[in-house]
């Protein structure tokens, strides 16, 4: 039988952490190998648009600073995205309280999300960033970690401090609000 | 425009299908469910589309740079234990040989000092205990604590008076006595031997309070 994915992935991620901690720096290098590139993703989906790689960075420096009290009852991937997340949401109050308003609550009409509507070139990729657009924060957090990486439910839901099933809705509720935009188009 | 499908256990693994992350069985379920459901084949499509948009898109991000910045691997427990080991190891070395200083220092002294009263005692009774001195090892606490134990046993009182003046024990030699130091005087090489065993035989066996230096007696008179 074949071992599903994500468990293959964590017990990979469980063993550079084990390697770290025993000395091995090389495995600090192959764990941000495996997650730089969707914590990117993932930033770029929050609406940021400049320094996210030095956003990866800090969402790395502050999960190794505090990798012993890393649990394995969620994803290392899990863990990160969380760490990123609250990164973004310091940053964004941050720029708030110095009066460059950034839209983070649910519902608000003006949404800061425009990444890839200005980085894509492509037709059917503008499109997509165009639907997104329409969704709220909470809806583009959920479809973004479920449709482009793939994550389960139930680690959303830890992401973003959610519940499993709130999840599920923001996420059928997102999928239709795009289904609908790209057979409008 | 495409309805929503109904099949909500199918429905949410469509991610896990597009990601390639099901088990074999599942995913043959999933394959069959989507040659018959078009609103499940759209939903992948636009599942395909944000994957491929956020690819094309996905920022690039400095890998070196991220781990050049990162925290240094702790030191394994494992390697710690030899070293602290070791260390305890060579600290009870380092205690051992500083109290085996501190002993050959005291007993030094305490010799320096029993020489220096024996210089001024009978010849008899300094003779043993300036050959025992310089053999005293810091090892042997035994020997070094006979000698300091032996030092005292020697009766100061009889030979205290006479040997308060160096000169004085001259006076009650007879003269006979005198004419025979004299003579082994005159006897005795200008230069000193560099063995102190032909100097010190002699000395010693003069009656004299006059006692051997603890140098081995190399020295001129």
């Amino acid at each position: 039988m074949a071992v599903p994915k994500g468990e293959d992935d964590a017990a990979v991620d469980a063993a550079l952490i084990e390697r770290y901690m025993q000395g091995d720096q090389r495995a600090a290098a192959e764990i941000v190998k495996r997650h730089a590139a969707a914590l990117a993703r993932f930033a770029s989906s929050t609406g940021e648009r400049e320094e996210i790689d030095e956003l990866v960075q800090d969402t790395f420096v502050r999960a190794f600073n505090s990798l012993e009290t890393f649990r394995a009852d969620s994803s290392l991937r899990t863990w990160l995205f969380t760490i990123l997340r609250r990164l973004v949401l310091d940053r964004k109050r941050a720029e708030r309280r110095r009066g460059n308003t950034v839209e983070l609550e649910e519902g608000h009409a003006v949404q800061a999300f425009d990444a890839l509507d200005a980085l894509v070139a492509d037709e059917t990729a503008q499109r997509v960033a165009r639907a997104l657009e329409r969704l709220s924060p909470m809806q583009r957090e959920v479809f973004v970690l479920r449709v482009t990486e793939g994550t389960a439910y139930g680690e959303i839901a830890k992401i973003l401090g959610s519940t499993e099933g709130a999840c599920r809705v923001h996420y059928h509720n997102a999928m239709k609000a795009v289904k609908e935009f790209l057979d409008d188009q | 425009m495409t309805s929503e499908c109904n099949d909500i256990s199918v429905r949410d693994l469509l991610p896990e299908y597009v990601h390639d992350t099901l088990p074999a069985a599942e995913r043959a379920r999933v394959t069959r469910h989507l040659e018959a459901c078009d609103a499940c084949s759209a939903e992948v499509a636009v599942i395909r589309s944000v994957r491929s948009a956020f690819a094309a898109v996905a920022p690039k991000v400095a890998i070196p740079r991220i781990v050049a910045a990162l925290p240094a691997a702790p030191r394994p427990a494992r390697a710690a234990a030899p070293v602290l080991a070791g260390g305890a190891a060579f600290g009870f070395w380092r205690i051992a040989a500083g109290l085996a200083l501190v002993a050959l220092g005291g007993t030094s002294v305490v010799l320096a000092r029993r020489v220096m009263g024996v210089r001024i005692s009978p010849a008899p009774a300094t003779a043993p205990a300036i050959a025992v001195a310089p053999k005293a090892r810091p090892e042997s606490g035994a020997t070094v604590r006979q000698t300091a134990t032996a030092l005292p046993a020697h009766p100061p009182a009889a030979g205290a008076e006479e040997g308060v003046s160096f000169g004085g024990g001259f006076s009650d030699l007879t003269d006979d006595q005198l004419k025979d130091l004299l003579r082994e005087v005159d006897g005795m090489q200008a230069t000193p031997s560099a063995d102190p065993e032909e100097h010190v035989a002699p000395i010693v066996s003069v009656p004299a309070p006059i006692v051997p230096l603890n140098d081995g007696g190399n020295h001129a008179w």
